[in-house]
């Protein structure tokens, strides 16, 4: 059913249409067509299920796919003039919250450093200045609420994939970002890392050598025996992204670190 | 001829008409500065409130006001406010009796601002009956149905009545009764709708959905399906999530019962039953 496409050009810039193409994207999970018309834009868009997908590429079409039906189309109405569509990757709009793969302890006076890959949204933009048309999540992700109770907290967005402890294994697609994470536990107990949410809006987006993405380090200080923790992201490119360039600056700005509450241990409704 | 303007004249010169006039300036006034100081008010405290708190303090702000000019324009016109208000005190003797209702309602009001159960926006259930609060007045509060019918219910019905706010928190959890054949696998069951939950993004992955056996109906083991979502989209979700559990359980041959009646007739005659096919048979 999916068409895959071979090219493995980046998905992500500006890209210029002459009146009346089509071109898909591939990016991830996610299926992008979109159609330059004589006063509109036309965009139709499907999402696979694999969330680590690894497609990647950009490629012209002769006509729309039958497996992306009409009904789901949206259509923007443009002046005509423009003929470059930009897209761009941006982080989630929610902090997201990621589980180890097993259950990791971190000791008193203890710290580790683990990553967390989270889907990107595509931010789809015309024109200079750029008028954004549209804002998409290459792969949906579930709904989840962060708190003590269901009272009490947060919506966040829950990532499938776990988090690593080894760069290796974590889960690399072109629609992903990785988080380095280094929890440093300055309280007198141990800490059950469960759970662990990640301020996503606050955090800038870097893209390195071989197209890959990332975001800033975070450090997360935990001081007192709760599950609060002292959230600093680091200014730059994470150490493992080497000459990397920032693409994408925070959707929230903030201080350069804030308390708030990092970690958390399951409760049933 | 001569009478009429020379009664018009000692009025006029009198000060009386005057008198009128200013009173009625200071009341037109009263209400301006009022309506702008309300304006003004809201303006200031718009970040601080919320708009059943905004709305309550634009009332009292206009209504002081414009107390206030009343009193002044009836001093204006000579009335001594001390006698005003000592004969204020013998009719509302009288105005207490001739209205229970209202006061009573008025008191209500009072409780239910103290209380703050809800605001405005909010959607409640009272009384049998599910609506968006439009505003929250001294009498009663006005109620916008999903059926789009204005409701106007007493304060003093709601606060004798079990009241619901369906939007107090931002997360609520959808319970689905569900009943499967007795010859179901249980585990496979759970299986199949904790994966419907997975594949729905709108689902909370925490708190985590549940599948509850209730116990041995008559004819159905009885389930809950129990999941978390976000206020905004319980309506879709129920709805979308019936339609996959339906489409689900097909695929997977799993059985939803439903009750089986068996009719008999006690002296009576047999019941002829005739089949599609045409047979005939007793029963």
């Amino acid at each position: 059913m999916q068409e895959r496409v071979a090219d493995d050009g980046a998905w992500c810039g500006d890209f210029e249409l002459a009146a009346g193409e089509l071109r898909q994207w591939r990016i991830g999970p996610m299926t992008l067509v979109i159609q330059r018309g004589a006063r509109e834009w036309r965009l139709r868009r499907h999402q696979g299920e694999d969330p680590l997908d690894p497609a990647s590429g950009v490629r012209s079409l002769t006509g729309f796919p039958d497996w992306l039906p009409e009904r789901d189309e949206e259509r923007f109405i443009h002046e005509g003039r423009d003929s470059v569509i930009r897209l761009q990757p941006r982080l989630p709009d929610r902090a997201v919250v990621g589980r180890p793969v097993a259950p990791v302890r971190v000791p008193a006076g203890g710290s580790a450093r683990v990553y967390l890959s989270v889907p990107l949204w595509v931010v789809i933009g015309i024109g200079n200045p750029q008028r954004v048309l549209a804002e998409y999540p290459t792969f949906q992700p579930s709904d989840t609420w962060f708190g003590p109770s269901p009272v009490e907290g947060e919506l966040c967005y829950a990532v499938r994939t776990r988090c690593r402890l080894s760069l290796e294994d974590t889960d690399r697609s072109p629609a992903r970002a990785v988080i380095p994470l280094r929890i440093r536990n300055d309280a007198g107990d141990v800490l059950a890392l469960e759970r662990v949410s990640v301020p996503a809006p606050l955090l800038s987006l870097y893209r390195d050598a071989g197209g890959r993405f990332w975001t800033e380090a975070v450090d997360m200080r935990r001081v007192e025996r709760d599950a609060s923790a002292e959230v600093t992201p680091q200014a730059g490119p994470p150490q493992e992204a080497g000459e990397a360039r920032r693409v994408e600056g925070p959707r929230r700005a903030s201080g350069r670190s804030s308390v708030m509450r990092a970690f958390g241990v399951l409760f049933q409704g | 001829m001569a009478d009429f303007w020379t009664t018009l004249g000692s009025y006029l010169s009198g000060g009386m008409v005057w008198g009128i006039v200013r009173a009625l300036i200071l009341i037109a006034l009263g209400a301006l500065v009022g309506r702008v100081l309300a304006g003004l008010a809201t303006r200031v405290f718009r970040h601080s409130l919320d708009p059943h708190q905004t709305l309550l303090l634009r009332r009292v702000v206009f209504y002081l006001i414009l107390g206030l000019a009343v009193a002044s324009a009836l001093h204006q016109l000579g009335f001594r406010l001390g006698v005003l208000l000592g004969a204020a005190g013998v009719l509302s003797v009288a105005l207490a009796f001739a209205s229970q209702t209202s006061a009573s309602n008025l008191i209500s009001g009072v409780f239910l601002l103290w209380e703050r159960p809800f605001g405005v926006g909010d959607v409640i259930r009272v009384a049998g009956i599910t609506g968006e609060i439009l505003s929250v007045d001294p009498l009663s509060i006005k109620l916008r149905t999903f059926d789009n019918l204005f409701v106007r219910i007493p304060n003093e019905t709601i606060l004798k009545s079990e009241v619901t706010n369906l939007t107090r928190f931002p997360i609520r959890r959808l319970d689905m009764p569900i009943g499967v054949a007795y010859r179901s696998d249980i585990a496979q069951v759970r299986e199949v709708l904790m994966g419907i939950a997975d594949r729905d993004p709108r689902c909370l992955a925490e708190p985590e959905p549940m599948v509850m056996v209730l116990g041995f109906g008559d004819s159905a083991v009885n389930l809950q399906f129990s999941v978390w979502v976000r206020r905004e989209n319980f309506l879709a979700v129920r709805t979308d999530l019936h339609a996959a559990i339906l489409e689900a359980f097909a695929e997977a041959g799993i059985e939803i019962p439903f009750p089986h009646r068996s009719i008999q007739l006690g002296q009576g005659p047999m019941l002829p039953v005739r089949l599609e096919g045409g047979e005939t048979s007793g029963g």
